[in-house]
């Protein structure tokens, strides 16, 4: 049934297809970037106001179009988090496009479309509209890959990621289309009703959770489907290196967790469900981690160190599924840690990138040797962008810390104290690889003497991110209150029948 | 035809695809390959929804078939783009970026 109210439920997503729409008409009229960067800055604002009211009026989960859009605590929370990069990005980019890529507007106008489809991927409860929603998401990235025209690094990155992409995209449906023919409906919610009467030992059921984990291993990166990770990280421009490295593995994982908790996969075959995707996590952390120790170049090095981090992530999920069928509350838990962690990696990820994005284009080089000795020259950049790269390497008292510890623990309580004891030594490896660049910004000798001096925008986006991470580090406990019922809004579907 | 017959040639179809994928190296190819990756997961979902009698697969198909032209758009200019810098397409030759 469709009413008018749907449309308030759908509000978010609208209002910034509209403001992509006025972003595109603005970039005919004026070539001024302060003007594109400011309308959509400023725009954004009706997209987060729709988010907060549905949230402050929240009163329980709500579906409309068909079932196609569930708007819970889960979906919520996600979008909040697509905002966060949404704004964070406009920011990250306004001097970089400026001085490398000669098409601004378009370069927003992209960037808010694929938040749109990021949105979506969080907050639609049926398969054909998780397809869609994967590919708006997808194509503005490919060509936001190939915007340095003028490199051929840059395109280069962009064909293989069309490629990779699609052919990804080929096999999650294949998976869709078996899932589809199991039950006869491509309604989530159907989908785990169906579940239900299945037995285990249905071999149909594990090749269709194959298809679907190994689809979105290439949207998350996961290994061994993370081949195309460091080659386009380090081809694309550094701002939209920076949003595939938040924005598509936030929304991959997304819509993953939804598939597989929501639609409710795990009530049957779950060993092998288990198995495949503890095999994925841990093959991704120590792939990731050891590769990020040997890189010379820091967004290769950032790319493998993504990988390490979906990894982590990784583990979250598969506790949770390991307890599900025995208890949802406990099970929950395991989510709940994840959506932390995700928030918080999507914050300090942004700000290592910005931090970054500066620090390369003061020296030129994307070499971690033309960082040495940063911290004579630039000091406030150095130091924030240390901290975030201690948050990512869950060094204490920062947020990144709280993040790994609550994985770990839901992890280890929900039954999977192995997959706890490698990540530990994982992310030991990774003290290593962060703590490198971080020698080598405060203690090798400069090259040379002269101050650097950030553009605005760039300092402006990474003390924000820093304090967002501080702010984070001190709120941990609201945020959990927030996560808890997110998590548990996947299971509450289920419970409800 | 019983289902099965479908779902088996399906299946090979996408094999070939995947194959496809894999070992060839000139970009249109590969597109082309995808595309009958992609066809194969149409098969299976009409012959799915004829077995079930359910119209959501045929709906899958039309949307499938739209997405998959727009994703040829993009992956072609980028091509185009590719060519125009370097007059070669091959993958192989691409190695300004290392796997």
């Amino acid at each position: 049934m469709f009413q008018l109210s749907d449309l308030y439920l759908l509000a978010p997503e609208i209002s910034l297809v509209l403001l992509a729409l006025v972003v595109m008409v603005i970039d005919l009229f004026t070539k001024r970037r302060i003007v594109i960067a400011t309308v959509s800055l400023v725009g954004l604002i009706v997209p987060v106001g729709f988010v907060i009211a549905q949230a402050v009026t929240y009163t329980g989960p709500r579906t409309a179009l068909f079932r196609m859009l569930v708007v819970d605590q889960y979906s919520l929370f996600f979008r909040v988090i697509f905002l966060i990069i949404a704004a964070f990005m406009v920011l990250a980019s306004y001097n970089y496009l400026g001085k490398y890529i000669k098409a601004e507007g378009e370069f927003y106008v992209l960037m808010l479309f694929s938040v749109v489809g990021m949105m979506l991927m969080a907050s639609t409860g049926e398969l054909i509209s998780i397809y869609i929603a994967l590919e708006l998401t997808s194509f503005p990235l490919y060509a936001m890959a190939g915007l340095l025209r003028s490199s051929t690094k840059s395109s280069e990155a962009a064909l293989k990621y069309v490629l990779l992409g699609a052919m990804s995209s080929a096999i999650l449906l294949y998976g869709f289309a078996l899932l589809y023919g199991l039950t006869g409906t491509t309604d989530l919610q159907g989908i785990a009703q169906s579940f239900k009467s299945f037995g285990n030992g249905n071999l149909m059921v594990i090749v269709a959770d194959v298809l679907i984990i190994a689809g979105f291993g290439f949207k998350i990166s996961a290994v061994p489907f993370h081949m195309w990770a460091p080659d386009i990280y380090e081809g694309a421009p550094t701002p939209a290196t920076a949003f595939f490295s938040v924005g598509s593995k936030a929304a991959g994982f997304a819509a993953l967790i939804r598939i597989l908790v929501y639609g409710g996969l795990w009530q049957a075959d779950l060993t092998p469900l288990i198995v495949v995707l503890g095999v994925v996590a841990v093959l991704t952390l120590i792939l990731g981690n050891f590769a990020a120790a040997v890189q010379t170049n820091i967004k290769r090095m950032m790319a493998y160190s993504s990988i390490a981090q979906a990894g982590y992530i990784l583990v979250g999920v598969v506790a949770t599924l390991t307890m599900s069928q025995k208890n949802h509350t406990a099970a929950s838990s395991g989510i709940a840690a994840v959506l932390f962690f995700i928030l918080v990696y999507v914050v300090t990820n942004l700000g290592a990138f910005s931090g970054i994005i500066a620090l390369s284009n003061l020296t030129g080089g994307e070499k971690i040797e033309d960082f040495r000795g940063l911290w004579h020259r630039s000091p406030l950049l150095t130091v924030c962008t240390s901290l975030c790269l201690l948050s990512l390497a869950g060094i204490p008292p920062v947020a990144g810390f709280f993040s790994k510890v609550f994985i770990f623990t839901a992890a280890w309580q929900l039954g999977q104290p192995w997959l706890v004891i490698i990540a530990l030594l994982c992310s030991i490896v990774s003290i290593v690889y962060y703590g490198r660049i971080i020698k080598v910004m405060f203690f090798d000798a400069p090259r040379k003497e002269e101050r650097l001096v950030a553009p605005i925008s760039l300092s402006t986006t990474i003390t924000l991110a820093t304090a967002a991470l501080l702010v984070l580090t001190v709120i941990v406990t609201v945020v959990l209150d927030a996560a808890n019922p997110a998590a548990l809004s996947l299971f509450a579907s289920l419970l409800g029948k | 035809m019983p289902l099965t017959a479908y779902l088996i040639v399906s299946a090979v179809i996408f094999t070939i695809g995947v194959i496809g994928v894999l070992i060839r190296r000139n970009p249109l190819i590969i597109f082309m390959s995808i595309e009958l990756m992609l066809n194969a997961v149409n098969l299976s979902f009409v012959a799915l929804s004829h077995f079930l009698d359910s119209v959501d697969g045929q709906m899958f198909v039309f949307l499938v078939l739209t997405v998959a032209a727009a994703e040829v758009v993009v992956g072609l200019a980028l091509i185009v783009s590719i060519f125009r810098t370097r007059h070669n397409i091959d993958v192989d030759e691409m190695n300004v970026l290392r796997g």
